[in-house]
């Protein structure tokens, strides 16, 4: 299952990306979906076992989101 | 010998690994940050974010967000200054002030009816701390002074002006400029609530870069709006750091030097560079002060002050010896007045001005040899 995250600035995309690498998560930076959301151009797609184990990561890190969407099969 | 000795007006020469990384970034990634989301975007992205770090890490900010990128020191100055002072404002100030203080504040008292207090310095350039807590006064709403003096290279008293600040709720705005990357800088332990600083002074970064710190319970009007690549549906403001004050494609080549530098600064240490600094200052003042002819200002104490020391040969004019010691010497300096008539009224040497001998990094004990066998054969 796909997830993306979402930030209000894309420094805070940066800091997720650079927190969530070591830690075995495979990330990928894309453009916000537009349906998703607009707050910042940038947004992390990620694909956890374990996405509540992201959340509590990254929030632990000082890192702020802004949301967290799954995405469908098909996107 | 060619010996450049004006390191409090730019740092020369600049670390390899500097120019490497701009050299990097423009050849090979080229992209915009935070804008779009190709890989060169990305790559752009994650430079600025790096050096973001570091610069968090140069002034033990809490989180890297709180840095925002500035084209100098000036600017930081200016959006700090500008961005707090309204309407019938009072702020405190100090008399050894660069005019990257003074201008914006006598354009607010002129414009906006801003009080400025001026806390009175001795002609050492040393804070009168009687005059400072006299001065500090229920209604002010900043205090704003510099860590060290582009003039005599005084060391401010930050930490308890930083004191004095917290105890009656005051924002206190540090100006930065001749101090990061000199000497450890610390805007928690020292209760700073803003700090702006060039890059490219004790930094070692290219010119055209700064930064300003902005702590957490301050809320700034920004002095420039504009795309900031997030929340592009609202014509709003983001009200959020660092975006909120950084509209516009910044110095993208620029920052990434940046980020080379203070990670040059970090592994040398600023302590170490302090303490080199300080060797070298107490090896000049040593040997200025055993010469004839010569006026040296300031505090003539290394551990009171940094490598930026004026002086003056007596009877002669200080553009006269500046221009000697370049044409004859192939040595750099600055003379004149050095953007701060204030300072200059505070030391005795206005409008005459000083020459300003400022070391940086690289210079050794050679170059101040050959700098003293030149002044005394000007000065004889």
């Amino acid at each position: 299952m796909k997830y993306v995250i979402t930030f209000d600035s894309v420094h805070f995309a940066m800091k997720a990306e650079k927190i969530l690498k070591p830690e075995g998560i495979n990330v990928r930076l894309i453009p916000t979906p537009r349906k998703i959301s607009s707050d910042c151009g940038m947004a992390l797609q990620v694909q956890p076992k374990d996405p509540a184990r992201i959340l509590e990561i990254l929030k632990n890190r000082g890192c702020r989101t802004t949301g967290f969407h799954k995405l469908a099969h098909n996107s | 010998m060619d010996i450049y000795l004006d390191n409090a007006a730019t740092t020369y020469p600049k670390p390899d690994s500097v120019l490497q990384a701009m050299e990097d970034y423009f050849k090979n990634v080229g992209g915009s940050f935070g804008r779009s989301a190709h890989k060169r975007s990305n790559e752009a992205s994650r430079l600025v974010f790096e050096s973001r770090e570091e610069i968090a890490k140069l002034v033990q900010a809490e989180d890297s967000s709180q840095i925002i990128f500035t084209s100098n020191a000036t600017e930081g100055l200016n959006a700090a200054i500008l961005g707090i002072l309204g309407e019938g404002d009072r702020v405190v100030t100090t008399s050894m002030e660069h005019n990257s203080v003074m201008r914006p504040l006598r354009f607010l008292q002129k414009e906006k009816g801003v009080k400025v207090d001026i806390v009175k310095c001795t002609r050492k350039g040393m804070l009168d701390w009687d005059d400072m807590e006299k001065k500090v006064a229920i209604d002010t709403q900043l205090i704003v002074a510099t860590a060290v003096s582009n003039v005599v290279g005084t060391i401010m008293p930050i930490h308890q002006m930083g004191m004095i600040a917290r105890e009656r709720d005051i924002p206190f705005l540090v100006d930065g400029a001749q101090a990061v990357g000199i000497i450890p800088m610390d805007v928690k332990k020292d209760n700073i609530d803003l700090l702006a600083f060039s890059g490219h002074k004790g930094v070692l970064g290219p010119q055209g870069t700064g930064c300003l710190y902005i702590g957490e319970d301050i809320d700034l009007r920004p002095l420039k709006f504009g795309g900031t690549g997030s929340r592009s549906e609202y014509e709003m403001q983001p009200d959020f750091l660092p975006d909120k004050h950084e509209s516009g494609t910044p110095n993208l080549i620029g920052i990434v030097g940046l980020g080379a530098a203070v990670k040059f600064v970090l592994e040398q240490g600023v302590e170490n560079i302090r303490r080199k600094g300080k060797e070298l200052t107490a090896y000049l003042l040593g040997k200025l002060n055993a010469m004839d002819n010569l006026i040296i200002y300031g505090p003539l104490n290394a551990d009171q002050q940094t490598s930026v020391i004026s002086i003056n040969i007596k009877l002669k004019d200080s553009s006269e010896i500046g221009d000697i010691l370049d044409k004859r010497y192939d040595i750099a300096v600055r003379c004149g007045l050095h953007c701060a008539p204030i300072a200059h009224r505070t030391i005795g040497t206005f409008p005459a001005g000083t020459v300003r001998i400022s070391l940086g990094y690289f210079n050794t004990q050679e170059d101040i040899d050959y700098l003293l066998r030149a002044l005394r054969e000007i000065a004889t």
